[in-house]
């Protein structure tokens, strides 16, 4: 099966293989183990036998393989293909690794890999957990800076592979529009600005990466390997799928996503609308502006005065009185705790419980999309903030986070085009939550001369 | 008797009114020496309504006894400060429905002046339900006047914390004597952020002018404090949630850097305490189940504070501004963010810039609407 996603020169693959081949570690595999994902590559040496890594041999490590992403690399016939595992579950990560070591270094089977088997990684983790690789799976973690790893990664990236990286260009003046029809016509948006691959990558410098983990490091790029971590903000993916587990009864980061793209958050959020009656022209605010994220909680409901709000309203009424019914039954100390075991009620109870003081009329999936605007905006200005400071015009972001979500890409870049006035870029990269595997992989080196 | 000559109010019964997204505040000038009569009377019945529960839905009046200022020269009389829940509005008409139908003659002559959104969004109910006029005013304009006023005429109204010993373990709370040096940065932490920088400018014609600029906000401020804080522990109101949070650890919900790395993140000088990620904790379904309401209030009150914190460090440094002045009613006896602010501020900026307070913090626009009533007496104050 061909992979036809992106392509590096061939002899640029050849110089790679050459120095990875002559390193004491795996010449196949790096991982990046960060505070909620581990990211693992793998590189096979033969195209079409890839069946270790289906999905029913990856489900009892609960583990996720993309392959939409991977890359070819031609000159040696091999693949990069690209992992990723949840922290929580590392031991079971690391026998997955185990288990492939010796299918993954068939062909290229030395003393080396026979003995102590060593493999490069980054990431907090790779401190944290080396212990355990090397005791329980005899799998030596040769530790390289989470920094470093990222910004050789996305160097990598920016001057090597092709259609990687994409902007969103059809934000109009004042982008507060999330309707469904958004969704939908998504793809039509994403634009791929032309980027070859560049033979001279010093034009791109200096850049700001921007990298969206559980937390959020600002790094300011300068050369092909000299960088400043600059700045960083502990609101990141980590605080947005937090917040959501507990507001919503969603299982896992995708669930949340999912249900925020029906969501609304101007029924959650207080606008500067709702605070002022309209605009507030003297500083240039518009209507739709979020003046207070999740404000709208603590304001009271308007008095509708036209008819087809009243029969809504005599709806809710009704509503109402069924879920004061459920509570107190849910309330009930043995009735009341059967049936709270029972999942569904135990879900309808969640969502309408904590608001018993606050009218509960907030549904999850506008709570989901309105932390999710929250997070993605406030990145997007600090983003901003640290950019001007440093002169930067190319914003990259990185990370777990985007995923390649509408509403996410859309945030972070309005708030950039917000601040900024149209003077800076927000750039997003399809390998964005790799990077560090990346950079891990090519052994933190930019230059393999 | 007229007010003295350095009074910088004009006479008679005066409110300066903030309805802001989640908080209503209202500051009234009391005249002093008041004659005996409907006047006197009116002012007894305007002290009882302030010192009902009505207004704020809580278990204490509305009034703040403990920031009144009694008898000041520069305000001509007694100040009251009232704070009530917007959504409470209602019982504001109610009160000057009942002056209307009690004193009409008095209500003739009050003097409302009014700011924030609620001022726009209401100005129509006032006069069509009460006949009432009510003076708006710029929001913005009026915390920049508001900060002003108050540094200028109240004694010990600027604060801040000084470290006891050079470890920095200990704090004690400092009056700033005297004025300081502009341009400052008003940071107002109410429903939202706004951020204004207040500079100073000579003129030909007014000499010293005050020039203003919004130079930055966020959305995520007091509103989303309480709001998130109620949704997550079935907190009623701001002081519960206070309450909560000052029992708990926000090491219990947030990922550290030790919690990624095992110990300090060497490389990059970053102390296995550092948040890495707020909430991150939660990630482990087991913790959700169990994690305690006073460890996520904690930890709410934590990230939104160091997150405005750190984009007003951004834009202090990039305006050029040293001196930034924390208004807004969150900021309200939240010693321990204001300690940790007045902390962060001096480490980051190597004891440069500094980070200030007020006691009258929530009241500053209804003050700075207050100080508009004399335009022409007192400083110009120019929208840059």
């Amino acid at each position: 099966m061909p992979w036809n996603r992106a392509t590096i020169s061939p002899v640029l693959s050849g110089k790679i293989k050459k120095h990875l081949d002559s390193l004491p570690e795996s010449n196949a595999i790096s991982i990046d183990i960060g505070g909620t994902l581990s990211k693992v590559i793998f590189m096979d040496n033969f195209v079409n036998d890839f069946s270790c890594f289906d999905t029913p041999s990856l489900i009892p490590y609960q583990s996720l393989w993309s392959p939409e992403l991977s890359i070819y690399l031609p000159g040696i016939e091999a693949n990069l293909h690209f992992f990723c595992f949840e922290t929580f579950h590392i031991y079971d990560c690391g026998c997955f690794i185990a288990s492939t070591w010796n299918n993954l270094h068939k062909n290229s089977l030395e003393e080396k890999y026979l003995g102590i088997r060593k493999l490069r990684a980054t990431g907090g983790g790779s401190f944290k957990h080396g212990k355990l690789f090397r005791k329980k799976l005899s799998l030596n973690l040769c530790c390289k800076d989470e920094m470093l790893c990222t910004v050789i990664g996305m160097n990598f990236l920016i001057a090597h592979v092709d259609h990687e990286f994409y902007t969103f260009s059809n934000l109009n003046e004042t982008f507060t529009d999330f309707s469904s029809s958004f969704i939908s016509n998504f793809s039509g948006i994403i634009d791929f600005p032309q980027y070859f691959p560049l033979e001279n990558i010093e034009i791109i410098f200096p850049y700001l990466l921007v990298n969206i983990g559980s937390g959020v490091s600002i790094i300011k790029v300068t050369g092909r390997t000299t960088f400043q971590r600059v700045s960083g903000s502990s609101l990141g993916g980590g605080t947005f799928w937090g917040l959501c587990s507990l507001l919503t009864n969603c299982k896992t980061f995708a669930e949340v996503i999912e249900l925020s793209k029906k969501g609304n958050n101007h029924k959650v959020d207080m606008l500067v609308g709702d605070i002022y009656g309209g605009d507030y022209p003297i500083v240039g605010l518009d209507a739709n502006v979020i003046a207070a994220s999740f404000g709208k909680l603590t304001m009271r409901r308007e008095r509708s005065e036209t008819y087809p709000g009243f029969f809504k309203e005599c709806q809710q009424s009704v509503y109402g009185l069924f879920w004061v019914f459920l509570n107190i039954i849910l309330a009930m100390p043995f009735v009341g705790k059967i049936l709270r075991e029972n999942l569904i009620l135990k879900k309808l109870a969640h969502e309408g419980f904590h608001n018993s003081n606050f009218k509960p009329r907030f549904h999850a999936k506008d709570l989901a999309l309105s932390a999710l605007r929250t997070i993605s905006y406030n990145i997007g200005q600090i983003a901003f903030l640290n950019a001007k400071r440093f002169g930067l015009e190319g914003i990259y972001f990185g990370g777990n986070f985007v995923r390649k979500h509408p509403y996410t890409i859309a945030s972070i870049s309005y708030a950039v085009k917000f601040w900024s006035r149209n003077g800076m870029r927000a750039l997003f990269s399809l390998h964005d939550g790799y990077l560090g595997a990346l950079g891990a992989f090519l052994d933190g080196k930019d230059n393999f001369d | 008797p007229p007010p003295p000559d350095d009074c910088i109010l004009p006479d008679g019964m005066l409110f300066g009114l903030d309805i802001g997204g989640t908080l209503g505040k209202i500051v009234f000038r009391e005249p002093d020496h008041v004659p005996q009569g409907a006047m006197a009377r009116q002012v007894e019945r305007l002290r009882e309504y302030f010192r009902s529960k009505e207004l704020t839905g809580r278990d204490h009046g509305a009034e703040d006894d403990e920031l009144q200022l009694k008898s000041s020269r520069a305000f001509g009389g007694t100040l009251h400060f009232i704070t009530f829940e917007a959504r409470n509005i209602d019982y504001v008409f109610e009160i000057i429905r009942k002056e209307c139908s009690a004193s009409p003659s008095e209500v003739l002559k009050w003097k409302i002046y009014a700011t924030g959104g609620g001022a726009f969004k209401l100005e129509d109910r006032f006069y069509r339900e009460l006949g009432v006029h009510v003076r708006k005013n710029d929001e913005m304009q009026t915390i920049v006047s508001g900060v002003e006023c108050l540094l200028n005429n109240v004694e010990e109204e600027c604060f801040t914390w000084v470290p006891k010993d050079a470890n920095c373990t200990e704090w004690e709370c400092e009056s700033v004597p005297s004025e300081p040096r502009k341009p400052w940065l008003i940071v107002n932490v109410g429903s939202g952020v706004s951020m204004l920088k207040l500079d100073e400018q000579q003129t030909v014609q007014h000499g010293k002018v005050s020039t203003y600029k919004r130079v930055g906000g966020t959305p995520l401020g007091g509103g989303t404090f309480l709001a998130v804080g109620c949704l997550l522990t079935g907190a009623k109101n701001h002081e519960e949630l206070m309450e909560l949070s000052a029992k708990g650890d926000p090491k219990a919900v947030d990922k550290l850097v030790g919690d990624i790395y095992g110990d300090d993140y060497k490389g990059l000088g970053l102390s296995a305490d550092t948040v890495a990620s707020s909430f991150g904790k939660l990630v482990n379904p087991d913790l959700r189940e169990s994690v305690r309401r006073e460890d996520l209030a904690a930890s709410l009150v934590q990230m939104i504070s160091w997150n405005i914190a750190h984009i007003a460090r951004l834009v202090a440094a990039h305006e050029g501004v040293k001196t930034i002045i924390f208004t807004g009613s969150f900021m309200h006896d939240n010693f321990a963010s204001q300690k940790k602010f007045a902390h962060a501020f001096r480490y980051w900026s190597n004891g440069d810039s500094r980070a200030l307070f007020m006691r009258h913090e929530g009241y500053v626009g209804a003050i700075g609407a207050l100080s508009m009533s004399t335009l022409s007496k007192g400083d110009h104050t120019h929208f840059f």
